[in-house]
């Protein structure tokens, strides 16, 4: 008995360990949507897309940190109602204007994030759901690293240990990170796009270019956050009034500008406003210029796989920003599960 | 020390990686302003406040942004309507002030009591308020209907005002509910028509804010004609307004936004006290929905609200609207109100651009000018033109004005010079006037093409004298650029120099171009502006400053006789007043602000010193082979005046400390807080070191060529500390390693004066030495 005991003991620690070890090879990232409307209130077909994606966590802006009406204080702004039911669990998004920080005063930091929290308790509370993580969104900069940072600090100290704090992470702060710092967060929310200047007339498409993407791949391997990934769906026009950057439209497809009494295009991506017209709640005038700007599959896939080479870590998810009425239209699920898989190899 | 070496290039490469980053970044990320950034350089002379009339649109040509501006403002405007609607309707007696308390500021509870003391008569005005001239009438004239309302909405009240933002919206709409109903019936009770009207408002605002969109066009519709429009004056009040845009929420929030928009434009026609919310809520998108809207619209005045609503959005173009709005109501405030917004943008694109030295960054940062923007004047010059021509306009003063603006910003000065004197004679009001004067000075100064004496004291009467130029800052920086663009051009560098910095900022880096020219000028100032120009605040002429100036860039280059030459031109009385150093005292101890040796016989001012140069160089070339004193004192000399010695004020007016741990990068660095102006550090040492070389060479005794080698020593390691060698020690107070190329004479010290006095010396005085001597 003694030694079939032993022998069974090994038998189950050798079948565990196989078992352990090859999971981890296996192991993929969780897919993951950021929703960032003011309401939440999925059409059918975006219930029905969402459903067929399968298991997927869920990033949803609760908020933004801003100015109030008159300059002198930061207020919650664009509130989250929801008109059906969220996501049982889910992470809590705040976004922190850069003016906002800088308004705060470093000694009210701590005040600053016990109302934050608080408020998202009590909006968690109304909606009936748990809140796993609460993830900060905040393009800081080196001026504003020490507050932004004990901003963070002060939501580690008031959180509960279930709740995970993510803050989300841009490409420059990666590779500059000695002089943009590490935040103080449990993880990281590696955003890969905006990388270009949307004001610049050359720029061919500032949300994400492969090859400006490569430019930005350095202190990936020694970057002491783990680090998620979120990809971009979204597509936008900027438009252009008299050679001045006016403003960006978002979302816009080709599908949008292709009435040829209204727009003349010069090629697929660059319009022109032949008559002034409305669109999408702008007003246009004859003159006027599109740069219609959307990363391809295609391009996606690409940036994926330059960004597997350059991460330390196999990210725990991959999240695609933002989830809305075009997604449905424009994505396919296949698409998505191929980015995960190629950003997690 | 290779890896010093490799650290310090990374951080270099960081550096320069940064600082490309931070020129690439538009600086709308790095500066973080917010609402109140307007880093845009310009000039502005057009005072839009003093020639629209309507004041409530203010926001509308600042640009909605700037509105923070006047946030109090408009809050403030909104109460105070109610208050004079309330004063006008109830009780004119009464003190606005009192009205604001009792409508906005008394609790529930001392209406309550008000109204217990109206109805009985016995009780007298509850304490609190006595002495409020409003509840003391409504108690005298027993207003039982007023005060009823007054408590039901104090009821309602903090279901309608704003939410703590910090709390999750949620209203209690059971309650809410509730008070709706009360408050149909106190509707139904109530004889007067006013307030009837009011309690109209109060109930559907209950309604919106409860989210019950239907119930609120419900309730408009039922409760609305129940208010006789005559009895309530419905036509002089803000409240149908003010309910009507409540309506127009709901039906936005149920999706019928064509409708809503029609309303909100009504609203903002008729309505100056919700017309910035009217504005935020017009919401069309597609040109449907415009044709739509259009064709809701009754009238001309309606839809001539359409087309102002959408030309006032901050980038519009809004020639466009403003010719729609031409052919529909011309009588209207609109053409004004877009003209004015046009009028400034293209002030900021147009005025002065050719020598605002700001220009690059505008183009750069904002984007402004923008491409077609002297296009765009002529256009709306022609369309503005014609609105005069045809005279159906009010105000055409203003449109006079405005194509003689238009005429300045495009650079027709000789038209709008014409239109300006024909507008001048029409105008009653001081401040249109003072805007006329203001315009034409700006035209002057802009026409200048090229400067005479005579033009120069024309612009020093008006800077001197003139009010208009103290009532608009602008002119400063307008003139200034002109001038300093004119005198640029003219070749008068030094000049321009002076019209964007005092004359003391030219020390930081003095150039002889710019010396010469102002010497010049000084010397013979062609105009009192000249005269004014070049001198210091004092009134006194900055002739000995450029002189003294002269003759220390010659000093610097070792021209001793040109800078003799110059110096004898400043009377000797003056010479101790601009320096005193001591340049041929040398010591163990290295101090650059204090004097080494109590001794004034080793004090010299600039003049004797260069006098005293030349004397050892004569003597030099007097006796070839006999020079090791004078060879010395030179390299003493030519040591103390650089950065490290403590004459250095000879060769140069400003020094920084701070400089030193990045002179191995540069010799040249910005001055905190003097925008365009860089400081340069006398650093060169290899004169010096020639000197003391040749010194020790020429030496007879042991202990003299030690000295010498020992100061050239001093000079290899400030040619080291200003090399792209140098590596910065880990502290400030250590010694840092000299590589080996730079140790040439501290070697020598060792290897051939180590038995010498001076070497002993030179180990117990010299820290520096003395580490190096133990390597």
């Amino acid at each position: 008995m003694h030694l079939i005991a032993k022998v069974t003991f090994a038998v189950w620690l050798g079948l565990s360990s196989v078992a352990f070890y090859g999971c981890q090879s296996d192991v993929q990232p969780r897919l993951a949507l950021y929703h960032w409307q003011g309401q939440w209130a999925p059409n059918e077909a975006m219930r029905t897309w969402a459903e067929g994606l399968g298991p997927t966590w869920w990033y949803v802006r609760f908020f933004d940190l801003d100015l109030s009406a008159d300059g002198r204080d930061v207020e919650p702004i664009s509130q989250l109602s929801w008109t059906a039911p969220l996501p049982d669990t889910l992470a809590a998004v705040v976004f922190i204007t850069t003016r906002a920080l800088e308004v705060v005063p470093q000694h009210t930091l701590a005040t600053l994030a016990s109302r934050m929290y608080r408020l998202l308790d009590t909006m968690a509370q109304a909606a009936g759901v748990q809140l796993a993580e609460v993830q900060l969104d905040c393009d800081w900069t080196p001026s504003l690293r020490a507050k932004y940072f004990k901003l963070l600090s002060a939501f580690q100290q008031i959180l509960s240990p279930h709740i995970v704090l993510s803050a989300t992470i841009r490409l420059h702060q990666v590779k500059w990170a000695a002089r943009t710092g590490v935040p103080p967060v449990d993880k990281g929310m590696l955003m890969v796009y905006h990388t270009g200047d949307v004001r610049r007339r050359g720029v061919r498409n500032a949300i994400l270019q492969t090859e400006v993407l490569k430019q930005y791949l350095y202190g990936f391997d020694t970057y002491p956050l783990p680090l998620d990934v979120v990809w971009p769906l979204f597509s936008w026009g900027v438009l252009w009034r008299e050679g001045r950057f006016i403003r960006l439209i978002s979302p816009l497809s080709a599908q949008d500008l292709a009435d040829s009494s209204r727009f003349a295009s010069s090629d697929k991506l660059h319009f022109s406003v032949r008559r002034a017209t409305w669109l999408k709640g702008y007003y246009l005038y004859s003159g006027d210029s599109i740069r219609l700007e959307r990363v391809p599959f295609d391009t996606l896939q690409q940036a994926a796989a330059i960004l597997a080479d350059a991460l330390a870590r196999t990210p725990t998810r991959v999240a695609f920003y933002h989830f809305d009425t075009t997604v449905p239209q424009l994505w396919t699920h296949d698409q998505l599960y191929q980015i995960l898989e190629t950003t997690a190899r | 020390m290779i890896n010093c070496i490799r650290y310090w290039r990374r951080q270099l490469v960081k550096g320069v990686l940064a600082a490309t980053l931070l020129i690439w970044l538009p600086p709308q990320l790095l500066t973080n302003c917010g609402p109140f950034d307007n880093g845009f350089s310009g000039y502005s002379f057009f005072e839009p406040e003093v020639w629209v009339q309507e004041r409530a649109f203010l926001p509308f040509y600042l640009g909605i942004d700037d509105a923070y501006k006047y946030y109090q403002s408009v809050e403030a405007r909104k109460t105070q309507y109610n208050v004079r609607e309330w004063t006008e309707r109830v009780c004119r007696e009464a003190e606005p002030e009192d009205v604001y308390f009792l409508v906005y500021k008394a609790p529930l509870t001392d209406i309550q009591m008000l109204q217990s003391a109206t109805t009985s008569r016995k009780l007298p005005v509850p304490l609190r308020l006595q002495g409020n001239s409003f509840a003391e009438f409504l108690y005298a004239q027993r207003c039982v209907e007023t005060i009823d309302y007054l408590a039901f909405a104090k009821k309602c009240e903090p279901h309608v005002v704003a939410l703590n933002p910090w709390s999750v919206p949620r209203r209690d709409t059971v309650a809410m509910l509730a008070l709706i109903a009360e408050g149909r019936k106190a509707f139904l009770k109530t004889r007067s028509d006013y307030m009837r009207l009011r309690y109209a408002y109060q109930i559907v605002r209950l309604a919106h804010y409860a989210g019950q969109y239907q119930r609120v066009l419900d309730l408009y519709d039922y409760l609305m004609p129940k208010i006789d429009p005559d009895r309530a004056r419905l036509h002089t009040s803000l409240l149908p307004w003010w309910i009507l845009g409540h309506k127009a929420g709901a039906l936005r929030a149920l999706g019928q936004r064509v409708l809503a928009s029609y309303l909100f434009a009504r609203i903002f026609l008729n309505c100056p006290s919700r017309r910035e919310s009217a504005y935020r809520s017009f919401d069309i998108r597609t040109d449907e929905e415009w044709q739509q809207c259009y064709a809701l619209c009754q009238d001309d005045r309606e839809r001539a609200t359409l087309y102002a609503i959408r030309g006032s959005t901050p980038d519009s173009r809004a020639l466009e609207e403003m010719k729609q709005i031409y052919t529909l109501w011309p009588q209207g405030p609109y053409l004004e109100m877009l003209l004015a917004k046009e009028l400034r943008e293209l002030e900021r694109d147009l005025l002065g651009l050719a020598f605002n030295d700001q220009a690059e960054q505008n183009k750069r940062r904002y984007d402004i000018p923008r491409d077609q923007a002297g296009a765009y004047a002529i256009e709306l010059e022609q369309f503005v033109r014609q609105v005069l021509k045809d005279g159906y306009v009010p105000h055409l003063s203003f449109w006079h004005m405005a194509v003689g603006y238009l005429q300045l910003l495009r650079g027709d000065y000789y038209a709008a010079a014409k239109t300006f004197e024909q507008v001048a004679p029409k105008l009653s009001q001081p401040q249109l006037s003072e805007q006329i004067q203001a315009m034409q000075w700006a035209l002057r100064i802009s026409s200048i093409v090229e400067l005479t004496p005579e033009i120069e004291n024309e612009i020093f009467q008006f800077v001197r004298t003139d009010p208009i130029y103290r009532k608009y800052p602008d002119f400063a920086d307008f003139i200034a650029d002109k001038m300093a663009w004119l005198y640029q051009r003219e070749g008068h560098p030094g000049l321009a120099f002076l019209c964007h910095h005092p004359w003391r900022d030219l020390r930081y880096d003095p150039k002889m171009e710019l010396v010469e020219d102002i010497l010049n000028a000084a010397r013979n100032p062609r105009s009192r502006f000249v005269r004014w120009l070049t001198s210091d605040a004092d009134g006194r002429s900055l002739e000995t400053a450029m002189l003294d100036m002269k003759a220390t860039l010659y000093l610097q280059q070792n021209q001793l006789e040109a800078a003799w030459q110059v110096y004898q031109e400043i009377p000797r009385s003056e010479w101790d007043a601009l320096l005193q150093v001591e340049p041929f005292v040398v010591s163990f101890k290295e101090r650059v602000n204090v004097p080494l040796s109590l001794d004034s016989t080793n004090m010299y001012n600039r003049g004797e010193l260069i006098q005293a140069l030349m004397d050892l160089n004569f003597e030099i070339r007097a006796t070839p082979e006999r020079n090791a004193r004078q060879y010395f004192q030179l390299g003493v000399a030519w040591y103390n005046m650089t950065y490290f010695g403590q004459a250095w004020r000879a060769l140069d007016y400003y020094r920084s400390g701070a400089s030193w741990r990045r002179l191995w990068q540069t010799q040249l660095f910005p001055v905190p807080g003097r925008k365009g102006v860089f400081n340069r550090e006398y650093t060169d040492c290899t004169r010096a070191l020639a000197y003391f070389e040749k010194a020790r060479l020429q030496a007879r005794s042991r202990e003299s060529q030690a000295k010498a080698a020992f100061m050239a020593a001093r000079c290899e390691r400030n040619m080291y500390f200003t090399s792209t060698d140098y590596q910065p020690p880990p502290c400030a107070n250590c010694i840092p390693v000299l590589p080996e190329e730079y140790t040439t004479h501290f070697q020598l010290l060792k290897s051939h004066y180590a038995d010498t006095k001076f070497y002993q010396q030179a180990i117990k005085e010299c820290s520096w030495f003395a580490a190096y001597a133990r390597k």
